[in-house]
């Protein structure tokens, strides 16, 4: 058995397959000296294979978008600097059915995530470049800079929805008629990773971004059956948002906290400019402290004008280290 | 088909056939023939060792003709073509008096004995004694002896035409200008150098399978550049080395070799850009690292290149194969790597120094290396009181090799079987001793703290002294394949020659993993049933362990 095991749970809109969206993470982490502007050389990566470190994915975009996986990968590892465009967002991010609030609680949760994510000043929209690469696939998503307005705004409606669809449990019916509650279906399968990660390594430490990391505090905290996780990575995550919280708060408690029973460690990771973390980035004021535990925030930078991408926050040295910190690796 | 036994291999060795076998039984076998020549009676002839002799050396195993030429020296005498093999292999192993001794006494029976056998090795024996003084000026510097290397390759020029003598000839007597020695007489340079080239081309004509004439054709074009500048002669010399690069036979030796000879004769320097054979070596350097994922570096580059690191901005930042700052990491480790030579200065292995605190030791450094290499029990292996080790990025700093010597053996453990996985007892083929004296400034390597998980795109890196020439960096189809199930012995598909043992075996981030100890072509698998090609290496977890530096 090894020392310690990656959970990585990823966060919104369609993913490429499985093992394709494994390969890009582990390229975000791995990737030597990768931005020089925004993080000064020497910047070296993790490459948990060479760490001896396994790792295991857990995926759910197929809940929502299905298995119509694109089949071309041969650019995207080019794609930083190509821009995603209103016209193909519904190919590159997925389709979503429109949410169908029930109640009124449901109806705010939607319009007051949406409100607050659009509130935040992110860095200006590219300038229109008709030469600049097209971002065509989900996977050149994954590691997008370039986003215009128009485009944030659609995805950040996206995460709206897909949030509502699980903190509400909603039962969700995909184009080829298979249904999920949604929130069930999540917590299993998270479940059922870390169950498997407990088997290969002592530590597990569990790596999520964006709406990944609202399952993976739900899991930890309102899971009975969750398996001890010594260190969490939540990062460019909406569980400061209030209304996220107030669906994610234990039974018979009044403010979501630290969940002590089942996570030695939590590292909130966040870039103020990140629209989905930005309305409130800080966590260590909102999750209350249990036994001396509490949430450490950790500002890291993330470039380009979606301040999102998880293979930017990956590139981060702050990031990295406390990573390597984590895995009882060394930077080299 | 592959000999399966030490038995058949043998005779078919003595038939002069090789067949690609397994490292490990080929060693044994060519250990069989040996014992064969301690028995008197043995019926072994003179043809069947020359035979196999002379299809090792070809193939490059000339740790392992040292081994069978020595025997019959020692139980039969000076044989003529025996005497040639062996001082071949010698040269290559870098013991250049020993073989020196062997010319001297062949050459001795060319002249004083009825045998024409040896009279007609005569011109062979002058073109290595020529050799081996080339090599001796290249290591020292001595004029003498540059001047004692052109005689001889112009002695066996003369008498049998050989293209590679006479380019020979050519750049030491450049080489003869450049330290301002007498002028010679007959032929000028450019005289010949245009002889050359026209017997280079017309070989090539007639022999397309063969890429030596191409390289000739290059080097003779390069002498031209040098006594003409203006004629364009550098365009020519180009075009003769991408013809030698790209001919299907010039195989890694083969590039090696003339790229020595441009490194250590002509004084190229593939990151310089001020002369022609500069440009050359650079052209072999990008081809090498494009072609093979392997690099070569000797002393002398690794130190400029530490003083100077913008050069490899310069000159590799546009490759793929390696990043600039692998290469900056990789020359980093040149000190701390070493070389395991016997009384003679023959060759024996690698090792490379690391942190005794790496190994629970209360010692600044330690050195590193096999037990089949230095031991006091294992066969065949050197005693720890005949071992040398030099480093070479020291012996050229110093202008002439530096050897230390050991202090005391601090932890050994015998050899096991390629491929077999025990839980007890351990027996891990590594030899950790003190040295008297350390080179100084080194502060040996880093040790990585886990053991990498075999995937895909999971590499185990080689750095040693294979047979003979600088210390080279294996990094092409550098696949770790596995690691058995106790973290001891890990496989990897790494390209091994003769002189890797002791080698360290490096993570993508340069760390020591591993102790490089064999090879076979038919590994037990570690995990699961079958076998296939793998060299092994023993983890330092391993090692650490059995020390009791780690849990």
């Amino acid at each position: 058995m090894k020392k310690y095991t990656v959970v990585f749970v990823h966060g919104l809109a369609k993913k490429p397959p499985p093992e394709k969206l494994e390969e890009i993470w582990r390229w975000g982490l791995s990737r030597p000296d990768p931005n020089n502007d925004a993080f000064p050389n020497p910047n070296p990566g993790i490459d948990l294979d060479v760490e001896g470190v396994p790792a295991l994915f857990n995926y759910y975009a197929d809940v929502f978008y299905g298995e119509d996986y694109e089949s071309e990968f041969e650019s995207y590892y080019e794609a930083e600097n190509a821009v995603v465009q209103p016209g193909n967002l519904d190919a590159v991010a997925g389709e979503l059915k429109p949410a169908q609030p029930a109640n009124e609680r449901e109806r705010r949760f939607l319009a007051e995530f949406e409100r607050k994510m659009n509130a935040q000043p992110t860095p200006p929209a590219p300038p229109a470049d008709p030469s600049a690469p097209v971002v065509t696939e989900a996977a050149e998503l994954e590691i997008a800079s370039w986003l215009p307005g128009p485009v944030k705004e659609a995805i950040i409606k996206k995460a709206a929805m897909e949030a509502y669809y699980f903190l509400f449990d909603k039962e969700y019916q995909r184009k080829d008629g298979r249904r999920f509650k949604v929130r069930q279906e999540l917590r299993n399968r998270l479940l059922e990773v870390l169950d498997k990660a407990g088997q290969q390594g002592e530590n597990i430490v569990l790596v999520t971004h964006s709406m990944g990391t609202m399952v993976a505090y739900d899991v930890l905290r309102n899971c009975p059956s969750c398996p001890p996780v010594d260190t969490l990575f939540t990062i460019g995550s909406p569980l400061g948002v209030q209304e996220v919280q107030d669906e994610l708060v234990a039974e018979g408690e009044n403010q979501v906290d630290f969940p002590v029973a089942t996570l030695r460690r939590w590292i909130n990771v966040y870039d103020p400019k990140d629209p989905v973390c930005g309305a409130d980035p800080r966590f260590a004021n909102d999750y209350k402290a249990v036994a001396g535990k509490s949430v450490e925030d950790m500002e890291e930078s993330n470039w380009g004008s979606w301040r999102h991408t998880i293979t930017h926050y990956f590139a981060g040295k702050l990031f990295r280290a406390r990573v390597a910190e984590a895995l009882g690796v060394q930077l080299r | 088909m592959n000999p399966q036994t030490v038995e058949a291999l043998s005779s078919q060795l003595k038939r002069g056939e090789y067949g690609d076998p397994p490292l490990q039984l080929l060693a044994e076998a060519a250990q069989r023939i040996a014992d064969e020549l301690a028995v008197p009676s043995a019926r072994t002839t003179q043809q069947e060792i020359r035979s196999a002799m002379q299809v090792l050396n070809r193939h490059r195993h000339f740790d392992l003709t040292r081994l069978i030429g020595q025997a019959w020296h020692d139980t039969r005498g000076c044989d003529a073509r025996v005497q040639k093999h062996l001082a071949q292999a010698l040269i290559e192993l870098g013991a250049f008096d020993a073989a020196d001794g062997l010319l001297d006494e062949a050459i001795q029976q060319a002249t004083g004995s009825a045998n024409l056998e040896f009279v007609a090795e005569a011109p062979e024996y002058q073109g290595l004694r020529g050799r081996v003084r080339k090599q001796k000026f290249v290591q020292g510097g001595d004029v003498n002896l540059l001047r004692a290397a052109t005689d001889a390759y112009l002695q066996q020029y003369i008498a049998t035409g050989a293209l590679w003598h006479g380019v020979n000839v050519i750049a030491l007597r450049l080489r003869e200008d450049r330290h301002g020695l007498p002028a010679r007489g007959g032929d000028s340079v450019p005289q010949l150098a245009r002889a050359v080239l026209e017997k280079a081309r017309d070989a090539g004509r007639r022999n397309a399978r063969d890429p030596w004439s191409l390289a000739i054709a290059c080097e003779a074009c390069l002498a031209l550049q040098d006594t003409e500048p203006a004629a364009g002669w550098c365009d020519q010399s180009e075009l003769w080395l991408y013809r030698f690069l790209a001919h299907p036979a010039a195989d890694p030796f083969a590039i090696e070799s003339y790229y020595r000879q441009l490194r250590e004769v002509w004084n190229g320097n593939p990151l310089g850009t001020d002369s022609c054979v500069d440009r050359l070596a650079g052209i072999i350097e990008r081809h090498v690292a494009r072609t093979q994922r392997r690099w070569s570096v000797d002393p002398r580059s690794a130190m400029d290149l530490a003083k100077h690191p913008e050069e490899l901005e310069k000159n590799f930042s546009g490759e793929k194969a390696f990043t600039v700052g692998d290469l900056r990491n990789m020359l980093a480790l040149c000190p701390s790597i070493g070389c395991v030579i016997d009384a003679s200065g023959v060759r024996m292995g690698t090792g490379f120094l690391m942190a005794g605190s790496a190994f629970g030791l209360q010692f600044d450094l330690v050195f590193v290396t096999n037990a089949h290499v230095i031991s006091d029990t294992v066969p065949r292996s050197l005693r720890p009181e005949e071992a040398r080790i030099t480093f070479e990025t020291e012996s050229v700093s110093a202008g002439a090799p530096r050897a230390h010597i050991i202090d005391r053996v601090l932890f050994t453990s015998e050899p096991e079987e390629v491929g077999r996985v025990l839980e007890k007892p351990e027996k891990l083929d590594v030899t950790i001793v003190s040295l008297k004296t350390l080179p100084a400034d080194v502060k040996g390597l880093a040790r990585a703290t886990n053991i990498p998980l075999p995937a895909p795109t999971t590499k185990a890196f080689l750095v040693g002294h294979p047979r003979a020439g600088p210390l080279q960096f294996s990094v092409h189809d550098s696949l770790l394949l596995d690691v058995c199930r106790y973290e001891r012995i890990m496989h990897y598909r790494t390209p091994t020659e003769a002189g890797s043992s002791g080698s360290p075996v490096f993570n993508s981030k340069w760390e020591v993993v591993a102790l490089h100890h064999a090879g076979s072509q038919k590994a037990r698998r570690l995990n699961g049933p079958g076998e296939y090609q793998a060299n092994e290496g023993i983890t330092l977890r391993a090692i650490r362990r059995a020390m009791g530096a780690e849990g």
